[in-house]
């Protein structure tokens, strides 16, 4: 009876086997085969060959996607994720929605059949999986890392040169490059005991950022001292005591996507900000704080704090640790030309508090 | 009087075999069915033109849905069979050789500890192969690692059922902690892939990946599934089980390092797929009683059939996002197991 028992289990597999033994050899010509190609350096570091005149693109980040929309070549991409079709609306909403970095949609990719698809690298962009499953078919896996700020002008270049967009791309890249010069240059001759002192909170209460993070390099781009700069992990959550003894000049707090869903782009009046940042100063001993006092406990929008949009959070933060010296540096029009000019959006909304 | 005895112990059998025949046969309808449907928008035709391409000389429709059944569908099915059927065998056996309905394959800690293992490898990079495999093999390893901690420390106490429970929890414990630790110092780049990974789910199927399962499968389930005797004979007990010949340490000892061997190949490839192991052993008691001779096979079937048709729904439902197949397999399986549960007068377990 054992034995009758085992084998219904093991012709199952038997025919399992046959199965796959047969998928295996399944052949290796390929889905897309350019004419004539380009070998790229992404940044991930590894070379790419990418079709000389690109047709066709996946896009699964907004930082990709943005750059596409302002080098004007929205109408190559094939297929997005969910968050680049919200984020960059109304531009990809007839796109395809092929899931996102972390757990792309494999099927529907392959069914666009593009002749590349950009993500992020390493395993938050799903790079290995992304490259041992599409390169065998030719599609190409381009990883682009545009969430860094120093990145965006390379990566600004690099898919200008894909795209046969140079010249755009030069002047959507000095853009960045011009304003963190600027910003750069100002700041430079700060002696350390006189720079603003600051303390970053995330969208999680009390959740900071060490060296290395984003939050980390726009205040020290903009000439402030992170106070957490020097602690181990990248974002620690510390202590309520901590902030008071350390009474920083400044506070900067990111909204999270949980207070505000649609980001500041949907607002018309600084409500929520208000809020967030009176939920702040209602914490105890918090209204004693040097930048309480002072009125320097800013609030902005979280979808100031990535990709393109980062260099206007890095404006204000210039212009709030240093209203001297950047009285001529104005934040809104930069975002507006940002959004208007070169993304092709409608600019609207309140990012920031007060 | 004997020859009714023995005609009402065939029909008895008969009836539990039939059970697990329409099982399997359900299982086969399952499978034509999530071939053909898809986040790709390809007809059945097609899909069929395409499959049997492979198999009888016919010419393919085309290269794409070639690669699309091929490449993508089949070995993702094969690896929710597998993994199903997998993780189903190794509950159904935990629980007997732990007299525990509580235990699953992740008793001993081993997803926790491939949780780990595949954590460090997300996190820092940090792991025992490099490449492509990293995640993979780090998983595998940790798991082992796990089983061999739970294994010594259950030998140490004689491997009684209540020892290895106990020694799997401090096991797992353990990990978990440094999985949260080291969530806490990741990136948050990093921490979104570890809780994908923790999360579970087959998106990742690749033929790579059937097929190291498909061997330990073939290595691990033929000495499981051919220790139901003793297994029925634990079940009264470890002192009935040794007076009737059975050595009980040598059994529990063999079957716990098998079954994790086969867990741990599993979760390296699918993540943490909750449910399935802890489940479907209960759902095929219900429906064919606690002899494990049956109990064995139809726990394989129930968790093939269940994790298919969850990871089918998980991947259609709202395509082409995917839906984490671990909170659709609990979805699918609970209101048949409250079903089964409710309308059983006597408490099954006992």
């Amino acid at each position: 009876m054992a034995g009758k028992a085992v084998v219904l289990p093991a012709v199952l597999v038997a025919v399992l086997l046959a199965v796959g033994y047969l998928g295996y050899r399944a052949g290796s010509r390929t889905l897309v085969t350019p004419e004539s190609t380009l070998t790229v350096v992404d940044d991930s570091g590894k070379y790419v060959e990418v079709p000389r005149t690109l047709r066709s693109l996946v896009v699964l980040h907004s930082d990709a996607g943005e750059i596409i929309c302002a080098l004007g070549a929205e109408n190559l991409v094939v297929g997005v994720s969910p968050t680049t079709k919200a984020k960059l609306a109304p531009k990809f909403d007839n796109v395809s929605e092929v899931g996102s970095c972390s757990s792309p949609n494999y099927e529907k990719i392959v069914e666009l059949r593009p002749e590349v698809v950009i993500t992020y690298s390493g395993s938050t962009g799903s790079e290995g999986q992304l490259r041992s499953r599409l390169e065998p078919l030719g599609i190409r896996v381009l990883c682009l890392d545009a969430y860094k700020l120093e990145l965006i002008p390379r990566d600004i270049r690099l898919l200008g040169l894909m795209l046969g967009k140079e010249e755009r791309a030069e002047e959507y890249a000095g853009f960045f490059e011009n304003l963190v010069r600027l910003i750069e240059n100002r700041v430079s001759g700060l002696p350390a005991e006189n720079k603003v002192r600051v303390y970053l909170e995330g969208h999680k209460d009390y959740q900071t950022a060490s060296h290395g993070t984003m939050g980390h390099s726009i205040i020290t781009t903009a000439g402030g001292l992170n106070l957490a700069a020097g602690e181990p992990v990248p974002y620690p959550l510390v202590s309520s005591e901590w902030v008071l003894e350390r009474d920083p000049d400044v506070v900067l707090k990111n909204t999270g996507s949980k207070v505000l869903p649609g980001g500041g782009r949907g607002l018309t009046d600084p409500g929520p900000l208000r809020q967030v940042r009176e939920a702040l100063l209602s914490r105890p001993g918090w209204s004693e704080l040097k930048a309480a006092r002072e009125n320097r406990v800013y609030v902005v929008s979280w979808d100031l704090w990535g990709g393109g949009s980062q260099i206007i959070t890095l404006c204000h933060v210039a212009r709030w640790f240093y209203p001297s010296l950047f009285q001529d540096l104005d934040p809104s029009p930069l975002h507006r030309q940002l959004v208007e000019n070169f993304w092709g959006l409608e600019y609207r909304g309140v990012f920031t508090y007060p | 009087m004997r020859g009714k005895a023995l005609r009402l112990y065939r029909s008895f059998v008969r009836r539990k075999l039939w059970v697990i025949l329409f099982l399997l046969l359900l299982l086969f309808l399952l499978s034509l069915l999530s071939l053909s449907l898809g986040a790709a928008k390809l007809g059945p035709g097609t899909v069929w033109r395409a499959f049997f391409s492979k198999i009888l000389p016919l010419s393919p429709p085309d290269r794409l849905s070639e690669v699309i059944v091929w490449e993508l569908r089949v070995p993702r099915i094969l690896m929710a069979v597998l993994a199903g059927a997998g993780l189903a065998l190794a509950g159904a056996v935990s629980q007997g050789l732990l007299r525990n309905p509580l235990a699953s394959p992740y008793t001993l800690g081993i997803s926790s500890a491939a949780g780990f293992g595949a954590s460090l490898a997300l996190v820092l990079g940090l792991g025992v192969v490099g490449g492509e495999y990293l995640v993979v093999a780090n998983a595998f390893c940790f798991a082992l690692l796990a089983t061999l901690l739970v294994w010594a420390l259950g030998l140490k106490k004689g491997m009684s059922p209540e020892s290895v429970i106990l020694a799997g929890i401090a096991v797992m414990y353990l990990f978990s902690s440094l999985t949260s630790i080291l969530q806490y110092a990741a990136e948050p780049r990093a921490l979104q892939g570890v809780v994908f990974w923790l999360m579970g789910g087959l998106h990742t199927a690749t033929w790579e990946g059937v097929m190291p399962v498909l061997v330990l499968f073939l290595l691990c389930s033929p000495p499981l599934l051919g220790s139901s005797w003793d297994l029925n004979a634990m079940a009264v007990g470890d002192e009935t089980a040794r007076s009737l010949g059975v050595n009980v340490r040598r059994v529990r000892g063999m079957g716990l390092v098998l079954l994790s061997l086969l867990t741990a190949g599993i979760v390296s490839f699918t993540g943490t797929i909750g449910f399935i192991g802890l489940v479907s052993p209960h759902l095929a008691r219900m429906l064919v009683g606690g002899d494990h001779r049956f109990l064995l096979p139809c726990s394989c079937s129930v968790g093939a059939l269940l994790l298919l048709g969850a990871d089918t729904l998980a991947r259609t439902l709202l395509a082409p996002t995917e839906i984490p197949v671990g909170a659709i397999t609990s979805l699918l399986g609970i209101p048949f197991f409250l079903h089964l549960l409710l309308r059983k007068r006597r408490d099954y377990w006992a």
